[in-house]
């Protein structure tokens, strides 16, 4: 079943159409890219979708429900969780607290939403980091951390967007490891990315905008293979790589 | 012993000295001048489930407090209505004003908001003094409200000496402290700072930071009226200058600054530095230059910005905190980041 639809979604900036038209398909338990050269739409996509601001036309449908103009608050409550490109940690918080604050969209109890943080941080390697506070982290580990948030929400839908940026090769192999375990678990995940290594390792499908526009969509292969997603944004040498 | 006996401990002598105090000070003076910083502990630690907690920097609760003092006494004077009942009837008056201020306010940010709340508390002074009746009410402008005496004891809220409201602001600022600490550890109070410190984040996490921050100003204002009928059985006369003058919203947001914002200790601790401060200013300059205690408080908030820039609690806890470690015989040391973590 789809588990997001989106319908001629465009957003308008005043003069600037940061995302135009666009439409894509998501199903249950995919991992599903979205890449594209710098100012191309991405974030700007994921922010009406995760209802930041409403779309200026179009349609979102999350679940099999009409999402438009749902708040953020709402959709995170309906299984629709996101990360920031710039990372937002509580950072006069520690680690723990910064999770805890995600787990509670699904309890009341303190003592249950700390001990569901703590498998969350266990989940992601990074319990033995619990009680640092968020603003002395590194920027791998705050990506983490962004990850540990919205993924303590219990989400049906994870919108990523670039956390993998800054990181370490040696970290991304293992970004890409957890990402997959977690679609594993039944979690779906809607990712943007610009390494390509970790983008072409882990999606389903992949859809290529520019401009706002969709200019290609289909397998990695495919996507690898497509002239005009070469000439656009990977370059004429990756074809050859 | 370890860490818990010894805090335990330090909270039960605490008590103890706060409770045997009026045993030992038998000045009416002095003990006049520790109600008053109970008073303005209670009333910054009210302040602080929405100014500390939520972020954000309301300067206009003096209006909270006028309109508990206020509907208390027109209630008791016109309608001989106890000032127990009173209280709570400006309570709730005050939580409906404070949801509406909120209503619009919330959503501006920084000093706009701050903006905001004085221009209300402004138009409230302004209204009261201007007028002697609202409707059948009589506020009686800028003459303010003299309470009679009447016959003394708990039911009409009026005592012969000190000691009682001594013991009635105490408990109401055990109270309120307690509150903020079980705040702090709920739900709601995990909330409040996520959707202070960065709000688009905490939305994105299933928060509604308006609704929260509208929760926090309401209990904010309600528990702040609460001590405007205190302050008016206390001194028996009430006018807009003393009550919702501006001094006393910045005052509140000053001794919260300068103590910690959002943290427990941090009221009780900017009262005891700056009660004092202001009380001496107010001998010594009233009458030449009767808003000296403001500058003195505006140079020490800047002087605590810019070496505390968390307020006094943080270095004081941490001074607490190495030496209990010391008393466990445990060596101290990175208990820093920890300790901001807890705060
Ligand atoms: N809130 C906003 N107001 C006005 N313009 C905006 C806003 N957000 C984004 N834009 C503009 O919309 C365009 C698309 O930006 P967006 O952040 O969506 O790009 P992106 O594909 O995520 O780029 P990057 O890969 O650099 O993150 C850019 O030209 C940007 O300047
Ligand atoms: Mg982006």
């Amino acid at each position: 079943m789809a588990l997001l639809v989106v319908k001629d979604m465009t957003k308008q900036f005043g003069g600037l159409r940061a995302v135009d038209s666009l439409n894509l398909q998501i199903e249950e338990g995919q991992i599903f890219g979205l890449i594209g050269p710098n100012g191309a739409g991405k974030s700007t996509a994921f922010n009406c979708i995760a209802g930041l601001f409403p779309p200026t036309a179009g349609e979102i449908t999350f679940d099999g429900k009409n999402i438009n103009g749902s708040k953020p608050w709402d959709l995170c409550k309906q299984g629709l969780a996101r990360t920031f490109q710039i990372v937002k940690p509580f950072g006069s918080k520690s680690v723990l607290y910064n999770v805890t604050v995600g787990s509670f969209a699904t309890t009341n109890s303190r003592s249950e939403a700390e001990a569901k943080a703590l498998k969350v941080l266990e989940y992601l390697n990074f319990a033995d980091k619990k009680d640092i506070l968020a603003a002395n982290l590194t920027i791998a580990d705050r990506k983490r951390l962004e990850i540990a948030k919205a993924l303590a929400t219990e989400p049906k839908l994870l919108l990523l967007d670039e956390v993998m940026a800054g990181l370490r090769p040696n970290e991304v192999d293992e970004m890409v490891e957890i990402l997959k375990n977690l679609r594993n678990r039944g979690i779906t995940i809607f990712v943007i990315e610009h390494i390509m290594r970790a983008i072409m390792a882990l999606s389903d499908r992949i859809v290529v905008i520019q401009f706002g526009k969709k200019i290609a969509e289909g397998t990695p292969d495919e996507i690898a293979n497509n002239e005009k997603v070469i000439k656009a944004y990977l370059g004429e040498d990756y074809a050859v790589a | 012993m370890n860490e818990k006996q010894i805090n335990r401990l330090a909270g039960i002598g605490l008590l103890v000295i706060a409770f045997g105090l009026p045993l030992v000070v038998r000045s009416a003076t002095y003990l006049h001048i520790v109600v008053l910083l109970y008073f303005y502990a209670y009333l910054t630690t009210s302040w602080n489930l929405v100014g500390g907690f939520a972020g954000v920097l309301p300067l206009g609760h003096a209006a909270f407090v006028g309109i508990g003092a206020y509907t208390s006494t027109i209630l008791s004077l016109q309608y001989g209505i106890s000032p127990w009942l009173g209280m709570l009837v400006g309570g709730v008056i005050a939580t409906i004003v404070g949801v509406l201020i909120g209503l619009p306010t919330f959503k501006m940010r920084g000093a706009y908001f701050a903006l905001a709340t004085i221009a209300f508390a402004e138009g409230i002074r302004v209204i009261v003094e201007n007028v002697d009746y609202i409707g059948p009410l009589k506020v009686n402008g800028p003459r303010g409200l003299q309470i009679p005496p009447l016959e003394t004891g708990l039911v009409n809220y009026m005592f012969a000496s000190k000691e009682p409201y001594y013991y009635i602001i105490l408990v109401m600022l055990l109270l309120v402290l307690f509150l903020t600490w079980f705040i702090s550890r709920s739900k709601l109070g995990y909330y409040l700072n996520a959707g202070g410190e960065e709000p688009e984040a905490a939305m994105a996490l299933g928060i509604n930071v308006a609704r929260a921050k509208l929760i926090a100003m309401a209990m904010s204002s309600f528990l702040t009226a609460l001590a405007g009928t205190f302050y008016a059985q206390f001194s028996l006369y009430i006018h807009p200058k003393s009550i919702i003058s501006l001094d006393l919203s910045f005052e509140i947001a000053f001794i919260a600054l300068i103590g910690g914002r959002g943290s427990i200790a941090g009221p009780i601790l900017g009262a005891l530095l700056l009660r004092p401060v202001g009380d001496f200013s107010r001998i010594y300059f009233g009458d030449t230059l009767p808003g000296m205690h403001l500058i003195i408080f505006g140079l020490v908030l800047i002087l605590v910005m810019h070496y505390q820039p968390r307020g006094l609690q943080e270095p004081l806890t941490r001074l607490y905190k190495s030496l209990v470690a010391r008393l466990i015989g445990k060596t101290t040391g990175g208990g820093q980041e920890h300790g901001i973590a807890r705060s």
